[in-house]
C-alpha cells in the first residue's frame, strides 16, 4: 500500500507505542519516577505558561491584514513563512549532519532481518519518526494557536507541517548518507575538506591583521575596506520578503490551512496537505540508497553516546583518536598520578586537536568582538577628551569578559573528564592509588588545556589593548584554579548522580526533573566554592585598606592573592570530595 | 607478608556480604587464595561471582565482612591492596586514544614497574599482538582487547589476578595462548581467581573450585573432594559436580 507500512510492521508499531506508554506508566508508579515527573512537569507548566502569558502576539490571516501599517508588529504571514522556512532548514542540515537510519543497537539486526522490503521498512521508520514527533505537536498547536491569534485550524496545520518536516529531515538525512557512499562524492569533498582547510588558515592568518589594523587603521588595506562596504551595500538591497515569498511557496497550503476559517478551508487545505505530506513520505520511501550498513554504523554511535553519558558524544572527548607524529610527553611525572594524567593527556592531544584548533580560531572571533565592544573606540569617539584611565577600565572588563566566555566554551567543548571514563570505570577503581589522587590526575590535563588557551587569548588581549599588565596577570594566575574548582564540581555531581539522557531515550518528563535538581545542586556547589574565596578578598580588602605603604596596586596583589589562596584551599577540598565521591561510585548500580 | 611463603593466603575474604536495594548479592562468603594457586570461582547466573570479584578488587565498596590482598586491606588501606592485584572484567574495553604499546606503559607508571620495555615487548610477542603495538584501543578486535587485558595483568607480576570470563571473545588460537598464560601466571607463584561458566576450561586450569549459589558458598575444595564430598562417581567432570551442587535442596551440605 502506498505510504503505509505492511500489516506485520504495523503491528509492530502498535506493540511499540503501547510498550511506550506502559514503560512512562511504570515509571511514573516508582517514587522517584514519580518525583521526578512531577517537577519536570512543574517545570514544563511554568515554561508554558510564560510563552502563553507572553505579551507579543503575531497576527496572522484576517487580523494581520488589519494591522498591517500600524507599523507596530511585522506582517503576520512573512513572520510565519519565515519561521516555517528556519524549521525546515534546521531539520534538512540536521539530517544532512546525522546521516542515516538510527535504530537502537539491540533491536537493529532483528529489525534488519525481517522479511520486509527495503521501501516498506523504510515506511515503518518513517511513520515512527513522524508519531515521534506529533508527541510534542498538540503543545506546540495550542501555542501557536495562542501566540498567533488565528482560527483552531492551525491545530491541524502545525502538526501536519511538523510531520512534513521530520519526514523532510529523514529524507535528508538519507541522501546525505548515500551520497558519502558514491566515490565520486568522497573525491569532491577530500578536495573541499583541503581547500577548507587553507581557506581556515587564510582566515586565521587575515583576523589578527584586521584586529591590528582596528588599533592602527592606517595599517589596513583601502581595498578591504571598500569591499567589505560593497558586500554590505549589496546585501542591504536583497529584496527579503519577495525572496521569502518565492522559497516558501510549496508551503502555501500549510499556510493557507493555518491563516484560514471556515469549514470549506479547512477541508480543501487540510485535504491538500496531508496529502503532500503522505507523497513526500512516499517519495522518501523510495529513495534507492542501501540503508543498512549506515543504520548500524549510526546504532553503534548512538550506543556509544549512551555509554558515555549522552553529552560527550558532541564534546571533543567524544571524536575519533587518530595518532599524531610524536608520543605524548609525560608531563606529570612517571608515578601512578602522573599516568592518570598523561592518560588523560593523550586523549586531548589525539582527539581534540581539531577542537583546540577551532577553539583558537572562535578565539580570534571572541577577540574581535570584545575589542570592537571594549575596546574603547566607540567610547572615544562618544566622549572625546575622556582620559586614558577610562579606556583602560573598560579594556580591564573585556578582559574578564574574555576569561569567562573561553572558559564557559572550552569546558563544555572539552570534557576529558570521567564522563568519558563512565565505561571503564571499574577498570580505573582497580588501580593502585588513592581516589583523590585519581580525581585529581583525571581532571588536571583538562584544567591545563582550559588554562593555556584562555591565558593566550589573554596575553593576545594584552597586546591588542590598553588593558592593565597586572590584572591579566593576575587572571592568568587564577584561570587553573577557577578551571579546576569549574570541572570539579561538574564532575563531583556527576559521580554521585551519573546521569545518562540521548534523545529518543525514554523517561524525558523525569530527566528534565532530575536535570533540574542537578543543576541547582550544581549552582549551589559553585556558589559556595565562589562564595567562600570572594568573602576571604572581602575580608582581606578591608583589613588592607588601611595600610598606606602598600599603594592601590600592592592592594589589588594583596587581595588577589588571597583570593587566589583561598581558591586553591576550595580545590583541595574539592579535590578530596571529589576523591570520595570516586570511592563510593558503584558500578553496579550504573544503569542507562 | 613474607614474599615467598606458599603457605600463607595472598587474599583473605572473611564474612563478605553485598546487598542492593531489592536482593542480596554475596551472603557471608569467606575463602582463601594461596600464591600460585588457581581458584576456579563457578556459578550459575546472579549467584554474585562478579560482586565478589569486583569487591576484591575495590570497585565495590564492601558493606559487611573484609577483605585483604597480600596483608593490606581492601577496605582501609585500599591503594595498597590494589598494588598487589590485577582485575580482568569480563568485556576489557581499552582506551581509545592509547596505543597498544602505550597501554602496558599506563600499567607501568601506575604500579611502578622497573624495566618494563623488555618485559613489555616479550609480552606483546608472547600474545601475538607485537604487530599491533602502534594501533589505538579503538582499533582492536575483541580478542585482541582480551589478550591485551592480559598482557596488562601480567605486566607488573601481581600477586592476585582476578578473571572474570577471559576467555570470551576469543578464538581457539587464542584460547590455547590464553590458557598457557594462565598457567604461567600462576607457575611464577601468582594467585589467581578464574571466573567462568566455561566449565570444561576451569576443570582443567583450577587446582581448587568454590561453587556458590545465591551468593552462598555451595562447595570449596578440589574436584576429587566434591566427587567424594556429594557421593558422584570418581570420573564424573565439573559440570556433574557443578549440576549436583547446585541442584541440591537447599541446606545441603557435602558429606565430610
Amino acid at each position: 500500500m502506498i505510504a503505509i507500512p505492511s500489516a506485520g510492521l504495523r503491528r509492530l508499531m502498535l506493540l511499540e507505542c503501547r510498550g511506550y506508554l506502559r514503560g512512562a506508566l511504570r515509571r511514573l508508579k516508582t517514587p522517584k519516577g514519580a518525583t521526578f515527573a512531577l517537577l519536570g512537569g512543574l517545570l514544563l507548566a511554568v515554561w508554558l505558561r510564560s510563552l502563553f502569558q507572553s505579551p507579543d502576539v503575531i497576527g496572522v490571516g484576517e487580523q494581520a491584514i488589519a494591522r498591517e501599517g500600524t507599523g507596530g508588529l511585522p506582517e503576520g504571514d512573512l513572520v510565519l513563512r519565515t519561521l516555517c522556512l528556519g524549521v525546515l532548514v534546521l531539520v534538512s542540515i540536521s539530517g544532512v549532519v546525522t546521516r542515516g537510519i538510527h535504530i537502537p543497537p539491540e533491536r537493529l539486526e532483528r529489525l534488519l532481518a525481517l522479511p520486509v522490503s527495503r521501501s516498506d521498512f523504510l515506511r515503518y521508520r518513517l511513520w515512527s519518526v513522524v508519531a515521534r514527533t506529533m508527541t510534542g505537536a498538540p503543545i506546540l498547536a495550542v501555542l501557536a494557536m495562542v501566540r498567533t491569534n488565528s482560527s483552531g485550524a492551525i491545530l491541524l496545520a502545525v502538526p501536519l507541517f511538523l510531520g512534513l518536516s521530520s519526514v523532510l529531515g529523514f529524507l535528508a538525512s538519507l541522501l546525505s548518507a548515500g551520497m558519502e557512499s558514491s566515490p565520486a562524492f568522497v573525491r569532491v569533498t577530500d578536495k573541499l575538506r583541503s581547500g577548507g582547510r587553507f581557506l581556515l588558515l587564510m582566515l586565521l592568518l587575515l583576523i589578527p591583521v584586521v584586529t591590528a589594523g582596528r588599533a592602527a587603521p592606517e595599517l589596513l588595506p583601502s581595498w578591504l575596506v571598500g569591499t567589505g562596504a560593497s558586500l554590505m551595500e549589496t546585501f542591504g538591497q536583497v529584496d527579503f520578503p519577495a525572496l521569502i515569498r518565492l522559497l516558501s511557496r510549496p508551503l502555501d497550503p500549510f499556510l493557507a490551512l493555518a491563516q484560514g476559517s471556515g469549514a470549506a478551508s479547512l477541508f480543501k487545505n487540510g485535504s491538500l496537505c496531508i496529502l503532500i505530506v503522505l507523497a513526500v513520505l512516499e517519495l522518501a520511501a523510495r529513495v534507492p540508497v542501501d540503508f543498512r550498513e549506515m543504520a548500524i554504523e549510526g546504532a553503534k554511535s548512538s550506543a556509544k553516546r549512551i555509554r558515555s553519558a549522552g553529552s560527550v558524544g558532541r564534546a571533543a572527548s567524544g571524536g575519533r583518536a587518530r595518532v599524531g607524529l610524536f608520543g605524548v610527553p609525560h608531563l606529570f611525572g612517571r608515578g601512578p598520578m602522573g599516568a592518570v594524567a598523561w592518560r588523560k593527556l593523550s586523549g586531548i592531544w589525539r582527539k581534540a586537536r581539531g577542537f583546540l584548533g577551532i577553539s583558537l580560531f572562535l578565539g580570534c572571533f571572541l577577540l574581535f568582538g570584545v575589542r570592537l565592544i571594549f575596546g574603547g573606540d566607540l567610547f572615544r569617539v562618544a566622549q572625546a577628551g575622556q582620559s586614558i584611565e577610562d579606556v583602560t577600565y573598560l579594556n580591564d572588563i573585556g578582559s574578564a569578559v574574555l576569561a569567562l566566555l573561553g572558559t564557559l566554551y572550552l569546558t563544555n567543548g572539552l570534557r576529558f573528564d570521567f564522563r568519558e571514563d563512565l565505561v571503564q570505570l571499574d577498570i580505573l577503581k582497580s588501580w593502585p592509588l588513592q581516589p583523590w589522587k585519581m580525581f585529581l590526575g583525571s581532571l588536571l590535563p583538562q584544567t591545563m588545556a582550559i588554562s593555556l588557551v584562555v591565558s593566550a587569548l589573554l596575553l593576545t588581549w594584552l597586546l591588542i589593548s590598553e588593558a592593565t599588565g597586572l590584572f591579566i596577570l593576575l587572571l592568568v594566575l587564577a584561570l587553573p584554579a577557577v578551571v579546576f574548582a569549574w570541572v570539579a564540581v561538574d564532575n563531583i555531581a556527576f559521580l554521585i548522580w551519573p546521569v545518562r539522557f540521548v534523545p529518543g531515550q525514554a523517561g524525558q518528563l523525569q530527566h528534565i526533573g532530575r536535570g533540574l535538581l542537578l543543576t541547582f545542586a550544581r549552582m549551589t556547589l559553585f556558589l559556595v566554592s565562589f562564595g567562600l574565596a570572594a568573602c576571604f578578598g572581602a575580608l582581606a580588602w578591608l583589613a588592607l585598606i588601611r595600610v598606606e605603604s602598600l599603594g592601590p596596586e600592592g592592594l589589588i596583589t594583596s587581595v588577589a592573592l588571597v583570593v587566589l589562596g583561598v581558591l586553591l584551599a576550595v580545590d583541595c577540598g574539592l579535590a578530596m570530595v571529589g576523591g570520595m565521591a570516586f570511592a563510593r561510585y558503584d558500578p553496579a548500580r550504573d544503569r542507562v | 607478608m613474607s614474599e615467598s611463603d606458599p603457605e600463607e593466603p595472598v587474599l583473605v575474604v572473611t564474612d563478605l556480604r553485598r546487598e542492593y536495594a531489592d536482593k542480596v548479592a554475596v551472603a557471608g562468603l569467606s575463602f582463601d587464595v594461596k600464591p600460585g594457586e588457581i581458584l576456579g570461582l563457578v556459578g550459575p547466573n546472579g549467584a554474585g561471582k562478579t560482586t565478589t570479584l569486583r569487591s576484591i578488587a575495590g570497585i565495590l565498596p564492601v558493606q559487611q565482612g573484609s577483605i585483604s590482598v597480600a596483608g593490606f586491606s581492601v577496605t582501609e588501606d585500599g591503594h595498597r591492596a590494589r598494588y598487589h592485584l590485577a582485575w580482568i572484567p569480563d568485556d576489557p574495553k581499552p582506551f581509545d586514544s592509547l596505543t597498544v604499546w602505550e597501554h602496558l606503559d599506563l600499567v607501568a607508571g601506575l604500579f611502578d614497574v622497573p624495566e618494563w620495555k623488555s618485559r613489555a615487548t616479550e609480552l606483546l610477542d608472547f600474545f601475538s599482538l607485537g604487530d599491533k603495538r602502534d594501533a589505538l584501543g579503538g582499533e582492536l578486535s575483541r580478542g585482541m582487547c582480551q589478550k591485551l587485558a592480559l598482557a596488562m595483568a601480567w605486566l607488573p607480576r601481581p600477586k592476585l589476578v582476578l578473571m572474570d570470563e577471559p576467555l570470551s571473545g576469543l578464538d581457539p588460537r587464542g584460547i590455547r595462548t590464553a590458557r598457557r598464560a594462565i598457567q604461567e601466571i600462576a607457575a611464577s607463584g601468582t594467585a589467581v581467581i578464574l571466573s567462568s561458566h566455561l566449565l570444561e576450561l576451569v576443570q582443567q586450569l583450577a587446582d581448587r573450585l568454590l561453587i556458590i549459589d545465591e551468593g552462598r558458598k555451595a562447595f570449596e575444595g578440589t574436584l576429587e573432594e566434591a566427587h567424594a564430598g556429594f557421593q558422584i562417581p570418581e570420573n564424573s567432570s565439573l559440570e556433574d559436580v557443578f549440576f549436583a551442587v547446585t541442584e541440591k535442596p537447599k541446606g545441603a551440605e557435602p558429606e565430610a
